[in-house]
Parts: C-alpha cells; sequence; structure tokens
C-alpha cells in the first residue's frame, strides 16, 4: 500500500453511459452516473458482477467504448484536470499508451496472432516515437525482460500462440508499459489464467506501480485477488457505485448488503463457517433497473423505503476509515458497518 | 516447411495419375470407333488407319495405352493430334495468352475486389456500402458468357470503345476487357469476402488492443484490420487463379481468344482426343502446384499454421 498523493490522476463524475438504440425503445442504462478517483501510484479496485459496468467505465476512460452501440450521456472524465470527454479526438488518441494504458483479460485474442509479440510491442515505439524496427525490437526485449519473460532476446520474435498463458499476459503487461504510461488500467488481468499464475501476475503488477508511482485501475469480479495489490475498492452494481472504502475497511466493515453477500459467496481456506452463502437472484436487467435500490430485489434486509427511494452513496462513520474515505449507498447502511462480515444480521 | 513440402508434392502424385487415367479413359476408352467421322463422308483408308493405331496404341487396353502416354508426358511429349500437329505446340502457344489472361483476371480481382471489400467494411451502413452489396450480388447472379456478351455488344459494337476480338497474340492491355468479363465473378466474391472478414476483425479483440495502444486509425486499420483480414481472401484467389486457366473456355469464346479453354473446345469439337486429353493434363498440373502454393503461403501469413 502506498501513500496517495494530493492530486487526482483520474476524475470521473457522475458518468453515465446508455447502450442501444432510444428510437428502438431498448436502451440499457448501463452507467448511471459512476464516480471515482485515482490518484498517482494508488491502486483502485473495481469490483463487481459481470454487467455492473465495471469494463465500461474504463473503455469510457481510454476512449476505445464503441459508440454505438454506446452512448455517453452524461458526466465527465477528467486526466490531470484536463476533460477528456468531447475532447478531440486525435488528442485522446495521444494519450492513450503514452499517459493510460488498458491490458485486456483474455491475451491470446488480445494480442494480434499474425504478428510476433515483439513487433506488437516494437509498433508503438515504431509509431509514436519515430524509432527505426530494429531499436524498436530491442526496446521490445527489453520490456518482456522487464516483466520477468525468461529468454526475452529469443521469445521477442515468437508469436502470441507460443506462449504460455502465463506468459501471454505478462507480454500484454510489457505492451502496456511501453510508453511509460500514469495510469494502467487492467480489467480482470488475471480471470483466465490458473490460480499460481493469478498470484504471480498480481504481484508483477503491484510491484510495477510502486516502482513507476504509475496509478491502476483493477477491474474484477475476484475478491481474493483484490485483497493484496487494493489501496481502495469500489463496488459497483447495476452501473452504480455502491461501496467504496480504502481495502482494509471495505474487508473489516462491509457498509452495503451486497458487498457483504459477495464476501460471503467466496470460499474461505480459515474454515470459517464451510458454507458458502451466494447471494440469491440474478442482476437486474439494464434495461429495466428496479426502482429504489436496484439491489433491494436481492437483498435480505429490504425495507419499504429500498423499493421506492434510490439511496445514495454517502459518507459513513467508520472508525477505521481513513477521514469520510468509507461510502455507501445503503439507507440502513449505519446498521452494517458496525458488524463484521461473518455476523448474520436478522432484518 | 521442406518436409510438408514433400509431404504434398508426394501426395500429389497418386491425384495425378488418378485425374489423368479418368480423362484418358473418358476420351479414349469411351468412343467405339475413334475415326468415325475423320476422312469426311467416307471410311479412312484402312492404311492411315493402321498407321494412326499404331502411333496412338490404340492396339492395346487402354490402360496400357494411359501408361504409355504417361512415360511419353515425362519425355515431354503431349502426343500428337490426327491432323498432325505436336500437341505440345498447340499448348505452347495458347498457354501464355491464357497465362496473361488469368493474371490481367486475377489483378483486376484483387485490385477492384478488395479495395471495394475495404471500403464498404469501413463505411459500414452507407451509400457506398449499399452499392458495392447489389453490384457484386449483380455480378454473382449473372453468368460469364452473359455479362462477356453484353459487354462486347454494348461496349464493342453500340459504342465502339473496345474491339469486339482481340488479336492472335494479345498483350495484357488488349485482354483488360476479357480479363474483366473473366475476372467479374471472382471479383464480386473477393470483395464480399473481404468485406465480411474485415467487420468480423474489426470487433476483434485484437484492434481493441491496438486502439488502446494509441496507435492511428490508418495503421489500426491496415496493419490490424486488414491484414488479418487478407486471410481466407489469399486462399480464395490462389485457388481462383487456377480455375481461371482453365476455365476461361466461355469468355475466350465470346472473345476470340486462342488460349488453352479455346484449345479443349476445339478439340471437342474436332474430335481431336489428344489434344483434348493434354491441355486437361496441363490444368491439372497447373491446378496441384498452385494449390501447393496457396497452402505454402498460407503459412507465411498465419504463423499459427505450421506445418512441421
Amino acid at each position: 500500500m502506498t501513500e496517495t498523493a494530493a492530486a487526482p490522476l483520474l476524475e470521473v463524475s457522475d458518468l453515465r453511459v446508455e447502450f442501444g438504440n432510444p428510437r428502438h425503445g431498448d436502451v440499457a442504462s448501463v452507467l448511471n452516473g459512476v464516480s471515482y478517483q485515482v490518484s498517482a501510484g494508488e491502486t483502485l479496485a473495481v469490483l463487481g458482477e459481470s454487467g455492473s459496468g465495471k469494463s465500461v467505465t474504463a473503455q469510457t476512460v481510454m476512449g476505445i467504448l464503441d459508440t454505438p452501440p454506446g452512448r455517453i450521456t452524461g458526466g465527465s472524465v477528467r486526466f490531470k484536470g484536463e476533460e477528456l470527454l468531447g475532447a478531440d479526438p486525435e488528442r485522446r488518441r495521444l494519450l492513450r499508451g503514452e499517459s493510460m494504458a488498458m491490458i485486456f483479460q483474455d491475451a491470446l485474442s488480445a494480442l494480434n496472432p499474425v504478428y510476433t509479440v515483439g513487433a506488437q510491442i516494437a509498433e508503438q515505439f515504431r509509431f509514436r516515437r519515430g524509432m527505426s524496427r530494429k531499436d524498436a525490437m530491442v526496446k521490445a526485449a527489453e520490456l518482456l525482460d522487464l516483466v520477468k519473460i525468461p529468454n526475452a532476446a529469443q521469445r521477442v520474435r515468437e508469436y502470441p500462440h507460443q506462449f504460455s498463458g502465463g506468459m501471454r499476459q505478462r507480454a500484454m503487461i510489457a505492451m502496456s508499459l511501453a510508453l511509460d504510461p500514469e495510469l494502467l488500467i487492467a480489467d480482470e488481468p488475471t480471470t483466465a489464467l490458473d490460480v499460481t499464475v493469478q498470484a504471480q501476475i498480481m504481484e508483477l503488477l503491484d510491484e510495477l506501480c510502486r516502482e513507476r508511482t504509475m496509478g491502476m485501475i483493477l477491474i474484477t469480479h475476484d475478491l481474493g485477488v483484490v485483497a493484496e495489490v487494493a489501496d481502495r475498492i469500489a463496488v459497483m452494481y447495476a452501473g452504480r457505485i455502491v461501496e467504496e472504502a480504502d481495502a482494509a475497511s471495505l474487508y473489516a466493515h462491509p457498509a452495503h448488503p451486497y458487498t457483504r453477500g459477495l464476501m460471503a459467496s467466496v470460499p474461505r481456506l480459515d474454515g470459517g463457517g464451510g458454507q458458502l452463502d451466494p447471494i440469491p437472484g440474478l442482476p437486474p436487467s439494464l434495461s429495466a433497473i428496479p426502482p429504489g435500490c436496484p439491489f433491494h430485489p436481492r437483498c435480505a434486509h429490504a425495507e419499504d423505503r429500498c423499493r421506492s427511494e434510490l439511496p445514495s452513496l454517502r459518507a459513513l462513520d467508520d472508525p477505521d476509515a481513513t477521514g469520510d474515505d468509507h461510502r455507501a449507498a445503503c439507507h440502513f447502511a449505519e446498521r452494517f458497518v458496525g458488524a463484521s462480515p461473518e455476523e448474520v444480521l436478522t432484518p | 516447411m521442406g518436409r510438408y513440402t514433400l509431404r504434398r508434392l508426394l501426395q500429389a502424385i497418386p491425384v495425378f495419375l488418378g485425374t489423368t487415367l479418368m480423362i484418358y479413359y473418358l476420351v479414349w476408352g469411351l468412343s467405339s470407333d475413334p475415326f468415325a467421322g475423320k476422312c469426311g463422308q467416307r471410311a479412312c483408308p484402312q492404311s492411315y488407319v493402321d498407321l494412326m493405331t499404331k502411333r496412338l496404341n490404340l492396339g492395346d487396353p487402354v490402360i496400357v495405352q494411359w501408361l504409355k502416354y504417361l512415360g511419353g508426358l515425362f519425355t515431354g511429349d503431349f502426343g500428337r493430334t490426327f491432323s498432325g500437329n505436336e500437341v505440345s505446340d498447340l499448348i505452347a502457344n495458347a498457354a501464355p495468352i491464357s497465362f496473361r489472361l488469368a493474371v490481367v483476371a486475377v489483378v483486376i480481382e484483387i485490385v477492384i475486389g478488395i479495395t471495394a471489400g475495404v471500403v464498404s467494411a469501413l463505411r459500414g451502413r452507407s451509400f457506398v456500402d449499399s452499392l458495392i452489396l447489389i453490384s457484386t450480388l449483380f455480378l454473382i447472379s449473372l453468368p460469364v458468357f452473359v455479362t462477356g456478351l453484353v459487354v462486347k455488344q454494348v461496349f464493342g459494337v453500340e459504342l465502339g470503345w473496345i474491339r469486339t476480338s482481340v488479336p492472335t497474340d494479345p498483350d495484357v492491355f488488349q485482354l483488360f476487357v476479357p480479363g474483366l468479363v473473366l475476372g467479374s465473378l471472382s471479383m464480386a466474391f473477393v470483395a464480399r469476402l473481404t468485406r465480411t472478414s474485415m467487420m468480423e476483425n474489426t470487433r476483434a479483440d485484437f484492434v481493441r488492443t491496438a486502439v488502446a495502444k494509441g496507435l492511428s486509425r490508418r495503421r489500426v486499420v491496415v496493419a490490424h484490420i486488414l491484414r488479418t483480414s487478407l486471410l481466407p481472401v489469399v486462399t480464395f484467389i490462389g485457388t481462383d487463379l487456377g480455375s481461371l486457366m482453365g476455365g476461361a473456355v466461355v469468355t475466350e469464346g465470346v472473345f476470340n481468344i486462342r488460349g488453352l479453354g479455346g484449345l479443349v473446345f476445339q478439340g471437342i469439337q474436332r474430335q481431336e482426343e489428344a489434344q483434348v486429353v493434354g491441355v486437361v493434363v496441363l490444368l491439372v498440373i497447373i491446378y496441384l502446384l498452385v494449390n501447393l502454393v496457396v497452402d505454402l503461403l498460407y503459412a507465411v501469413l498465419d504463423p499459427r499454421i505450421r506445418y512441421d
């Protein structure tokens, strides 16, 4: 865990994105006012189930959201104070790679099968730095070495399919570091990997972020992955942030029933309980988000107020949290924040 | 790659033997009397029949005739026609013309077909895209002889822009219009194949990665989308080159081009068995070689395919 710098590197506020065509009436509200900040050297983990809007937020930040079908309907994305939404596309392109880079879940499909790994890394040096092909390949080999790929000088000439899954993800990381970005967005970087390899990749990412005081947004649905590396955690549900806190307080005092549900549905090795407790039901359809708190149909603690009134994300009084860092969007967050995650609360 | 090439060449041997046997049997074995109608209204003189029977091994069973023919092929002897021409001479005159015509057609396919496909894919759902889709569908729906005759009638006879037949030994420019007609069908296929392939790859994860790397649109389209989309197109064009060489019978007929297609057609009309067999055997060899080259090229273009 690193000290967080004062000025935020990235500031997303009230971001709203819809998918689909309003003329056909099939609009899905994918992001409904997402706000988060990342400071230099800080790792923000964004947690949530599939379809909660984690990746769409990241793609909007990167400027690689497919529009159509996506449509940004409101909010702002500021990078070091500069507004990115509505900025000149060429300016945004130059920021990609240089200021912010992204790594993807499935490195096999995210790498072009017909070029060598080295050539794909070298591409950025050649076309963004004007280096010769030869010099760029030398730099590519250095990067492969940096991400601890053995025999980098030879492997730089191999194709993605000749790499193992873990090595491919390392190559992907090397590629993202090429232009020395200040912000790295890792979209489920370990989901497609073996558990043992997952740990190595997370360790590598953590190490790189620290060495370079690089901010990182780590998108995942795996609570185990975040625990070690995240400074702060934001939990997303149905296109909203439902809870946000520094990692320690979130683990110690989860204040939103959804966060508590996520934690209860993870197997524990210390023997506690023994039985998994999955969250009942499914995430809501984004074209028909329930009124009130979007989580209420799946929440064991839901009351009348939850069915009609949308809870706002508000600061909580958590003695362990630094400042007013712990925020949750639940009408009854105070009831949960004092209880340990294992405690079963009767409604 | 060396071992693969060798294996492929060895595989070509049974294919070559099988196809030539079929052709030989079809042409020689099925005709009850090769001399029927050869000498006008009268029966052929016995001396002529004896001479030709000996020269063409007509007294042997078909399979023996075929083996003797194969033996000749290995020394470059494609046999002789009844009228006394060396088949190899006929081929030597006709093949370069057919080759030129096929090259013109393929170049047109590549240049116009791929360009139209790329434009269509990049413009998605626009007027240009619809125009290209409709015109390619139009070309695909028309048999080549219709396209050929209409082009000849309209541009040659009525407008007078082109000559209706080409000279005896035409150069590539004189073959442009026939090449366009010959390549029109495949050109339409190439355009549609390129379009589909590009549209698929545009949504591919690696393209998103390329965009996220901050590469220019041009670089993303050319190096990532187009380069990867050309794999199926190259295969198609490769195999098509083989069929363009031999499949130009109709186009050659329409424009009076004396190529291989015309030679087969003429051979069938005049019952010159040796001429038919010789040309078809040559086409088989061309098909086999072109297919081999395409497969090898495919491995060069797509590194995931390695034949060792």
